[in-house]
C-alpha cells in the first residue's frame, strides 16, 4: 500500500491532527506501507511527532522500519524525523 | 468627545513598541475616538504591518472610531493603511482585506486554523533570496509559531508575516489571544511575567498534561542558534529578546501590557 502525502494530506501536513490521521493509517495497515513525501516539505515537529514518534505508544510494537518505507523525503525533513523518533526508540530508516 | 491623538514611531517594527502598546491599552479602556498620526513614520516593516493589523482588529472589537493623519509612505502602503482603518461597519475585516504584499514583504492571516499555504508562498516569493536550507528553517519556525498560536492563545484570528529588512529575513506570528503568562499561570507559579516568559522557553514546559511540550521550540532554538538569528517575544507585561549570535537574552517589563503574544524572528540572509 502506498500513501502519497501530497495527495492524501493536500490541505494540511503540518498539524498534530494530520499526524494522528497518518498514524492511524499506519496502524490500520496490514501490509508494508510506502509513504511518499515527494514534492512536499513538512518541517513540522508536531506532524512528525504525532505520526511517527507516537508509534512507540502502541500496544502492539512492530519493527517499524520493516513495515514502513519512507521515500522521496526532503533531506532536512529526514534529519528532523530521525531526531524526533530516535528519542522514542522508533527506528524508521 | 475629544479625539486621542497617538503619534506613531518613526519605524514601526518589532522594537520600540511603547506607543503601540499604549494605543492598544487606550483602545481597550477609553471610550474615545482615535487619530493615528503617521507624521513621524518613515518605515513600516512586515512586522509593523502585522502590528497594525492587530491594532485594526482591536479597534473594531472595541467599537472605537479611528482616523489616520499625515500618511506619506508609498502609495500602496498608504492605500493599505487607509483601508485598514476605514471601517464602514463594526464587522471584522476579512483576511484578504488585511493581507498585504509588495516587493519585499508578505503579510497574511488565518482564522481558527493553520495556513499550510503560507510557507509555500514564502518559498515562492523568496526562493532567490534565501537558500533552500534557510527556506526550510523559516518554514519550521513559522509552522511552530502558527501551531503555538492556535493551540495556546485560542485567538480566533492571528497574523503572520515574512519580509526583508536590510540584510535580514524577518518573519513571525502575532495574535491578540490569551497571553503566555496567562496560559502558564494555569500550571506554574512564577514571580512575574518576565519569569513566565523565560519559563515558557524551557524544554518540557507547556500546559499539556499528558505529553510535555517544548519539542518544537527546541528545534526552533537550534535553528536560530545555527543561523545566528534573533527572536523577540512580547506577551502581557514582559518581552524577551534573544540574540542567538551573542548568546544573550534580555528580559524587560513593558510599561503597558500586550493582551496577546507577538513572536518575531529574524535571520541574516546568507545566500540566494
Amino acid at each position: 500500500m502506498k500513501i502519497v502525502i501530497k495527495d492524501t494530506f493536500s490541505k494540511d501536513y503540518i498539524t498534530r491532527e494530520a499526524g494522528e490521521k497518518l498514524r492511524n493509517m499506519i496502524i490500520q495497515s496490514n501490509e508494508v506501507l510506502t509513504i511518499d513525501f515527494s514534492n512536499t516539505k513538512i518541517a513540522s515537529t508536531s506532524f512528525f511527532d504525532e505520526a511517527f514518534a507516537k508509534l512507540s505508544d502502541e500496544k502492539i510494537q512492530k519493527k517499524w522500519k520493516d513495515f514502513i518505507c519512507i521515500i522521496n523525503i526532503n533531506e532536512l525533513d529526514k534529519k528532523l524525523l530521525i531526531q524526533i523518533t530516535k528519542n522514542r526508540n522508533v527506528d524508521l530508516f | 468627545m475629544k479625539d486621542h491623538v497617538i503619534t506613531l514611531p518613526k519605524f514601526i517594527d518589532d522594537g520600540r513598541i511603547d506607543n503601540i502598546l499604549e494605543l492598544l491599552n487606550l483602545v481597550r479602556t477609553k471610550d474615545s475616538s482615535f487619530i493615528l498620526d503617521f507624521t513621524e513614520v518613515k518605515e513600516i516593516s512586515a512586522a509593523g504591518l502585522v502590528i497594525l493589523n492587530c491594532i485594526s482588529d482591536s479597534i473594531i472589537e472595541h467599537k472605537r472610531k479611528v482616523g489616520v493623519k499625515n500618511l506619506s509612505l508609498s502609495s500602496s502602503l498608504n492605500n493599505h493603511i487607509k483601508n485598514l482603518f476605514n471601517y464602514q461597519s463594526n464587522q471584522m475585516l476579512s483576511m484578504t482585506q488585511m493581507a498585504y504584499e509588495d516587493k519585499n514583504n508578505i503579510v497574511w492571516g488565518a482564522i481558527n486554523s493553520l495556513d499550510p499555504s503560507f510557507p509555500d508562498r514564502i518559498d515562492n516569493k523568496f526562493q532567490n533570496i534565501l537558500s533552500e536550507d534557510q527556506l526550510w528553517y523559516v518554514r519550521l519556525i513559522i509552522n511552530e509559531l502558527m501551531q503555538n498560536s492556535l493551540d495556546h492563545s485560542t485567538a480566533e484570528r492571528y497574523f503572520f508575516y515574512a519580509g526583508i529588512k536590510n540584510n535580514d529575513f524577518i518573519f513571525g506570528v502575532c495574535d491578540m489571544g490569551v497571553s503566555i503568562p496567562a496560559k502558564l499561570e494555569q500550571k506554574y507559579i512564577c514571580e512575574d511575567d518576565k519569569a513566565y516568559l523565560l519559563k515558557s522557553l524551557e524544554l518540557g514546559v507547556g500546559t499539556r498534561r499528558i505529553r510535555c511540550g517544548g519539542l518544537g521550540l527546541n528545534h526552533m532554538f537550534e535553528i536560530l542558534k545555527q543561523q545566528k538569528g534573533r527572536l523577540v517575544i512580547v506577551s502581557r507585561y514582559a518581552q524577551i529578546r534573544k540574540y542567538f549570535a551573542r548568546r544573550k537574552t534580555e528580559a524587560n517589563f513593558l510599561k503597558k501590557p500586550l493582551r496577546g503574544t507577538w513572536c518575531m524572528a529574524r535571520i541574516p540572509i546568507s545566500q540566494g
